[in-house]
């Protein structure tokens, strides 16, 4: 709601004398907003739309979206695998008819030459397109040791990889609990709003550099985003050079390891206090 | 201490546009206890903005131009939902009680091309019904993610594609329609695809599109997209350089399988152009790592979009293609309304696009009953009237006036001290103004002011005062708001254009809000509607009622508007057939002194002058039988209100007279371009730089930015946030869309 602040009123103008008079009053002001932009980022993966239902949000709504995760991921194998079987039997199909079709060519010389080289040029290209494009895409997914790791998750969320450089913070995976603690080094004021997945799963993290919605302002470059095990908390260290151009900077936060989205930082930094 | 103990607090909302009814309705929300008092202040008679219409002679509804809206207009429609719950009109006495009475769905978008052999190649493609309706509670996943899309962009292109219907209508060479479109529309149709196909149909249809001649190759790179789909759905665990290299790789087989073909109809053509497109997109989002990007597709503003297109590989037939250019034709994307100059941002066409394509619900289009006064205006203004709000029509703002800087204390921001407005009439005996009349038991908005209503009313008509003119500067008094004592609040709902008109003081001062003026650009348009004696089949256009664009300038877009006739007082016997077009009017070299008070009557005549022509020579692609011969319309068609068929006028270009054309040369009437590289120059609802002021309109930094109902509801109901943090912005449906 709006504040009431302790302004006087100013004067009534000479030049408004036909307007009927009411009780002037304190001037109010508008309440700076929480965020001033839209959250475009990458965390739209990650969110479900309770805020737009008219009612109350679905209790059961996280439950459900997990295992729509593993529905979906084992819809993308069960779908790649089933479409290249089809194709390629399709292939063999089409193999068997131009076999036959080559034979009965060889004892009819001349009789639908065009028609098979045709046929054999399509073949060729929709092996090579079709084909390739199906083992490409399985090859791909067999590859992707995210998507491996996504299904394992899928299968078995308490999976957890063993000792490895990122040890202390595999460990320590990031939950409501977590602690942030947050350092600015700033001679403008500045606003930080961390956003991170609930689903993260570690606390070994990276944060990009910030950018401003306009190409004239350069970014924030100076910003951590640590782990401290001793104390269990999350310390992300912001400094802002001096006169950087005011505005909202905004960028993603990365597992450190696999470069995935974990969420978001924007650094909302005020003007001079000055009149425009 | 409970809201209704409080002093309201008083909100001018100056304007009466989309956007000023949707702040002005959320302030007002009976949840809020009266905490907020809204008076609305509109220049002339009539609320409406852009979208304001009115009743001419036979209650022909009259608009500023071609209205209709989107299936992805969830937060239009759910307040226009909301407010016709609220109405409660009884059916029995109002043939437009429910918002279902008001909008029907328009499945069926035209596009129209150039032909290889000359003349016209017309195409109708059916959208088949999106679950839901739009405006109803969203209660599952957020499907506003870019994967989301892309891996239905590659299933529903198939589906696209397969209902594209063509024919060869009249074309001078061919003149046959190709029957074989017949068959593909039906099967589309049959298979009633619309949503993600499941694997197993997928796969069907690969199967039997292989089993096919020639064509197999074509639609098999359709259905290819399926496996990138399966691709795509995974596109949150599979990590970017892999998944670049996969896309990269697709897309050149494609493309090589693309260049393979020989295009030997129009039908052929149009479908390669639209997987070369796809394809185009799909790449690019990929290469441009907008999935990752906290800017989502805004990081892209910059490139206009042909040009980005290009970058990622589309070629240039399909660039110039008439999918291409009826998505600008839709979104009067002509900067200085030059038809040689296109230029919309490539973020925003996409978002834009993603979302009329993609997250529609019941049908990708909405018509309006009747005309958008009827059908949204006037139940805003009857609902929020109950409410309380105020309105004071007659008031033109000629100025946002800042408070003394000087006297400001340190960190205090700048606020509006006063509004000063030019009072255009008074009421008589000081009564309050009655905007509304009364057209087959519809509340509807009148074509002109009441003057009857009106201090010297009879004077003002006599002397044809012109209260939406920006020329007509005459006015009867001059009136002072001041902060505290006539508002806390002010919510500028004027268009963009007045700005510089209005803020004179805030733009002198303000380095932001000076760049925004420039660069935020507008673009006039022009409108005609006409009344047909002969319907639409006789005139030989026997598709379904359309609404069509990327035809030829001046009006690049029509649509078919029969419907509305019924809700008109015609003498007997009424037209068979109504047709509305649209399209950009160029601007002159030199924008018009303020004092050219003949400025709007010559570009009016301007208007006249193209829709005359174009109905002689360019109108018989469309309607082959309304012309003798090309060159000659037969103007007997046009139905005139003021005669009947007995005493009719001149069977000639004069008869043009009685029918219905504007010119939207006004400031506040002009419509908001989002040009490449100006996007990042608008300035949200939200931004707070004067504490007792907020901004609402298209034209504002509102999540959408692109000129269309929506995007004024939305920042409308930032506007109302700015103010009373409701609603939140998680409920602006689309605020945080990529």
């Amino acid at each position: 709601m709006a504040t009431i602040t302790p302004e006087p009123a100013p004067q009534e103008p000479a030049d408004s004398a036909d307007t009927p008079r009411s009780v002037k009053r304190e001037r109010l002001k508008r309440e700076d907003p929480k965020r001033s932009g839209p959250i475009r980022n990458a965390t739209t993966y990650f969110r479900d739309s309770h805020s737009w239902d008219e009612g109350a949000p679905d209790p059961d709504a996280t439950a459900e979206h997990s295992e729509s995760l593993a529905e979906t991921l084992d819809d993308v194998i069960t779908h790649g695998v089933h479409l290249g079987y089809k194709v390629i039997e399709e292939h063999i199909l089409k193999g068997q008819r131009a076999a036959r079709q080559l034979r009965q060519t060889r004892t009819e010389p001349g009789d639908g030459d065009g028609e098979l080289d045709a046929f054999i040029e399509q073949a060729q290209r929709v092996y090579q397109d079709l084909g390739s494009l199906c083992f490409d895409a399985l090859g791909t997914l067999t590859r992707s040791p995210a998507l491996l790791r996504g299904l394992a998750r899928a299968v078995q969320p308490a999976a957890r990889a063993d000792a490895d450089p990122l040890g202390d913070a595999r460990a320590n995976p990031v939950g409501p609990a977590t602690r942030v603690v947050v350092e600015v080094l700033s001679r403008q004021h500045a606003r930080i709003d961390l956003r991170l997945d609930p689903e993260l799963r570690t606390t070994a993290l990276r944060v990009h550099a910030l950018h401003a919605p306009g190409p004239d302002a350069p970014p924030l470059t100076a910003i951590t985003l640590r782990f401290e095990p001793a104390h269990g908390t999350l310390v992300l260290d912001v400094r802002i050079p001096d006169r950087q151009v005011p505005g909202l900077y905004s960028g993603v936060v990365v597992d450190a390891e696999t470069n995935d989205p974990a969420g978001t930082l924007t650094v909302r930094v005020a003007a001079e206090p000055s009149v425009p | 201490m409970p809201l209704k103990d409080t002093k309201p607090i008083e909100v001018a909302i100056v304007g009466g546009g989309c956007a000023a009814m949707a702040t002005a309705f959320e302030l007002t929300r009976p949840e809020l206890e009266g905490r907020y008092r809204v008076t609305v202040y509109q220049l002339g008679w009539r609320l409406g903005g852009k979208g304001a219409s009115g009743r001419g002679k036979a209650d022909r509804i009259e608009e500023h131009g071609l209205h209709v809206w989107l299936g992805f207009y969830e937060n239009a429609f759910r307040l226009l939902r909301q407010c016709y719950r609220e109405l409660d009109r009884d059916p029995a006495a109002c043939p437009l009680a429910d918002w279902r009475d008001a909008f029907f769905p328009d499945a069926h978008v035209g596009m129209a091309g150039a032909a290889r052999q000359g003349g016209w190649v017309l195409w109708s493609s059916f959208f088949p019904p999106g679950k839901g309706l739009p405006g109803d509670p969203l209660t599952a996943h957020n499907p506003f993610a870019l994967g989301s899309y892309l891996a239905r962009t590659a299933a529903l292109l198939r589906s696209l594609v397969l209902s594209l219907h063509t024919r060869r209508k009249f074309d001078p060479e061919q003149g046959v329609p190709l029957q074989e479109a017949e068959a593909d529309l039906a099967r589309a149709k049959s298979d009633k695809i619309g949503a993600v196909p499941s694997a197993d149909r997928i796969a069907e249809s690969v199967l039997r599109l292989l089993r096919g001649g020639l064509m197999t190759t074509a639609v098999g790179v359709i259905e290819a997209l399926a496996v990138l789909e399966a691709i795509l759905r995974s596109i949150g665990s599979c990590p970017r350089p892999l998944l670049l290299q996969f896309i990269e790789t697709l897309a050149g087989n494609l493309r090589l399988q693309l260049e393979g073909w020989v295009a030997t109809d129009d039908e052929t053509r149009c479908k390669l152009e639209i997987i070369d497109l796809v394809v185009a997109i799909v790449v690019g989002v990929i290469r441009f790592g907008l999935l990752w990007d906290p800017r989502g597709l805004d990081a892209i503003n910059d490139y206009e979009c042909r040009e980005w297109l290009r970058l990622n590989g589309a070629s240039e037939r399909s660039l110039n293609s008439s999918f291409v250019r009826g998505l600008y034709d839709l979104a009067l994307a002509y900067e200085d309304g030059d038809p040689e100059r296109p230029g919309l941002a490539a973020g925003q066409a996409l978002r834009g696009s993603l979302r009329m394509f993609f997250t529609y619900r019941g049908s990708i289009f909405w018509k309006m009953r009747a005309g958008m006064g009827d059908v949204v205006f006037a139940p805003f203004y009857e609902v929020l009237k109950r409410r309380g709000v105020r309105f004071e029509f007659f008031h033109r703002l000629e100025n946002v006036r800042l408070c003394d800087v000087s006297r400001l204390l340190p960190g205090e921001r700048p606020y509006v001290e006063a509004l000063e407005f030019d009072v255009q009439a008074r009421i008589r005996g000081g009564r309050e103004y009655q905007p509304l009349v009364t057209v087959k038991n519809v509340p509807c908005w009148p074509a002109q002011a009441d003057f009857d209503q009106l201090e010297d009313g009879d004077g003002l008509r006599r002397e044809g005062w012109d209260f939406e003119s920006h020329w007509d500067r005459r006015h009867v008094a001059k009136r002072t708001l001041e902060v505290t004592r006539d508002f806390d609040f002010v919510v500028l709902g004027v268009s963009v254009g007045a700005i510089p008109h209005v803020c004179r003081e805030i733009v002198a001062r303000d380095e932001r809000w000076r760049n925004m003026t420039t660069q935020v650009k507008t673009v006039a348009s022009q409108a005609c509607q006409i009344w047909l004696t002969e319907e639409m089949a006789a005139l030989g256009w026997e598709e379904p009622p359309i609404t069509l664009s990327s035809f030829v300038k001046p009006f690049d877009t029509w649509a078919d508007m029969t419907h509305a006739i019924a809700e008109e007082s015609w003498p007997e016997p009424p037209p068979e057939a109504l047709a509305y077009f649209c399209n950009v009017l160029r601007d002159p070299e030199h924008p018009p002194d303020d004092a050219d008070t003949d400025y709007p009557r010559r570009r009016a005549a301007e208007v006249k002058a193209n829709a005359v022509r174009f109905l002689n020579h360019e109108i018989h692609h469309l309607w082959p039988g309304a012309v003798r011969q090309p060159g000659e319309f037969r103007w007997e068609l046009l139905a005139d209100a003021d005669r009947t068929h007995d005493n009719a006028s001149p069977a000639d270009a004069s008869r043009f007279d009685s029918q219905y054309w504007r010119a939207n040369v006004n400031p506040t009437d002009r419509y908001v371009l989002a040009l490449p590289g100006t996007l990042q120059y608008r300035i949200s609802p939200l931004d707070n730089t004067y504490d007792n002021l907020t901004i609402a309109g298209d034209w504002t930094d509102c999540g959408f930015n692109e000129g269309c109902v929506e995007a004024a509801v939305m920042s409308g109901r930032l506007a109302a946030h700015a103010i009373a943090q409701t609603p939140a912005l998680e409920d602006i449906i689309g605020y945080d869309h990529p």
